[in-house]
């Protein structure tokens, strides 16, 4: 430090706030002038942030995270040897190639659902596609007791298809694309395959002994944000037992916390009587079914069996 | 809190305003005068809504942060207002005052309450020249013309005083550890 100190006035003793146990010193001898402000500056403060836009992590669009997703699953099954496929997979009964098989035609049906076989659309509601593990069952256990290169020849080339689909102008993002008993549309749906291609490469990765997947900030951001979004509607489709009054939506807010996540108001206008405070890679876990909502390390204030519905609601398009 | 004002949620910023900002607002009005106080208190509060990644919790509580900030705002507005308050008048003002239990939170009060019993009990030459640096904003230098002493000593004072403090308020952390 210069003898002039930090504002070229000369030292003081702020400059001395480095040293060990000195800055809360300092906080503590603040404490001894505390003065309470005016209350007007308080709703001035309200006014002020209310009207500065937030600067947080741009959302990447539905066919980028796809198309990350895709590259993401592509280059883990290109560095698997050996026992790493026919490793156990939790929380299936499954090996890595028997996963990976069941990828293959779940992006086959996807190919289809966009329109991309010459296939017609396997229309909604359609019982063959009602279960989404048991799609295609057959087909993927004999896939899964030959190599794997050829299993992962064959997802790649539907995963490929889509991706190059939709970066393409042909690619309408609104346009219908039901998934299983899903009506998405076409960027619900993609970022719906981003969740299960996230979810089932971690699946690997743990099988494997490989550290998790840390997902890029951008791309947290668009799935949890649709997944949050989504959570009136899914909350109002939630069976309810006969003896249990319905479950309302009142006004909640869901912060999701660390990169990628984001303050959500759900139930409308008003003072948000709920609270709900969690990481957000932990709340897309709990989406995807990786961790149980009771589980999860969260701030919940409000009504709690709304919360713990909405939670429940989160996991209802998880594949 | 911190973690939720990054996610956008102004709620969790106006709880840290309702719990710190008589602290913050405090000190402005000491360094600056009420008049100014209120904008120095609400620039932190924006500061912090817009960078909360400026907050290391490893480097410290986020009262100190926010006690720094304020202090190093006041000081920028005192250069360019030409120091309207007077140094004397801030040398006048350099005591500490019983605080007002509006906002803090308990273990908050409590650290005042210790550090301004520690503050008492420091020689009075060492109390002095802290209060003049650190209520009154005083530098090094103003603070031994204010004294009569050198700035060697004047600094000097200000080290052990504050090493003191430290000494203090770590040794009722221990035991009672929060």
């Amino acid at each position: 430090m210069s003898i002039l100190g930090r504002n070229g006035e000369g030292e003081r003793i702020d400059d001395l706030a480095d040293e060990p146990g000195v800055p809360e010193v300092l906080a503590a001898l603040a404490e001894t002038a505390a003065e309470a402000p005016p209350p007007s500056l308080r709703d001035r403060l309200v006014a002020e942030i209310g009207s500065r836009p937030r600067a947080g992590v741009e959302p990447a669009s539905a066919p980028d995270l796809f198309r990350s997703r895709v590259a993401a699953l592509r280059q883990l099954l290109g560095e698997l040897a050996g026992d790493d496929w026919s490793a156990d997979v939790a929380p299936y009964r499954w090996t890595t190639h028997r996963l990976v098989a069941h990828l293959a035609l779940i992006e086959e049906y996807t190919a289809r659902q966009l329109g991309l076989t010459g296939a017609a659309p396997v229309p909604p509601g359609d019982p063959s596609t009602g279960d989404h593990l048991a799609l295609g069952g057959d087909e993927a256990e004999v896939l899964a007791a030959g190599p794997p290169e050829v299993t992962v020849a064959r997802w790649w080339a539907a995963a490929s298809a889509i991706a190059d689909h939709v970066g393409s102008p042909a690619f309408d993002p609104s346009a219908p694309v039901p998934l299983h008993q899903w009506p998405f549309d076409a960027a619900t749906a993609l970022v719906a395959r981003s969740f299960e291609l996230w979810t089932h490469g971690d699946d690997i990765r743990r099988a494997v002994g490989r550290p998790l997947e840390e997902v890029p900030a951008p791309e947290l951001r668009t799935m949890s944000s649709t997944s949050v979004e989504g959570l009136p509607l899914l909350l109002a489709l939630q069976p309810v037992a006969e003896t249990q009054p319905p479950v309302v939506l009142t006004p909640t807010r869901v912060v999701l916390t660390g990169p990628g996540g984001g303050t959500f108001d759900l139930g409308g206008p008003g003072p948000q009587a709920n609270l709900l405070v969690a990481d957000v890679v932990d709340y897309c876990r709990v989406v995807s079914r990786r961790l149980d909502p009771e589980a999860l390390v969260a701030t919940r204030e409000g009504d709690p069996r709304l919360l713990a519905s909405l939670l429940v609601a989160a996991q209802a398009i998880a594949m | 809190m911190v973690e939720r004002i990054a996610a956008g949620d102004s709620s969790a910023l106006t709880a840290v305003y309702d719990q710190l900002s008589p602290v913050v607002h405090g000190i402005a009005v000491r360094l600056v005068g009420a008049d100014q106080a209120g904008d120095v208190c609400q620039e932190v509060f924006v500061a912090l809504w817009d960078h909360p990644d400026r907050f290391d919790p490893a480097r410290g509580s986020l009262r100190a942060f926010l006690v720094t900030m304020a202090r190093r705002r006041c000081f920028d507005l005192l250069r360019r207002h030409g120091r309207q308050v007077a140094r004397e008048e801030r040398a006048h003002h350099a005591r500490p005052v019983v605080a007002p239990e509006v906002g803090e939170s308990a273990l908050a009060m409590i650290a005042g309450q210790r550090v301004r019993q520690a503050l008492d009990g420091l020689p009075v030459e060492q109390r002095r020249a802290i209060e003049l640096a650190y209520f009154g904003g005083l530098t090094y230098r103003e603070v031994a013309t204010a004294t009569g002493a050198s700035e060697g000593t004047a600094k000097s004072r200000i080290r052990l005083g504050l090493r003191r403090l430290a000494e203090v308020l770590r040794q009722h952390e221990e035991v009672e550890p929060a």
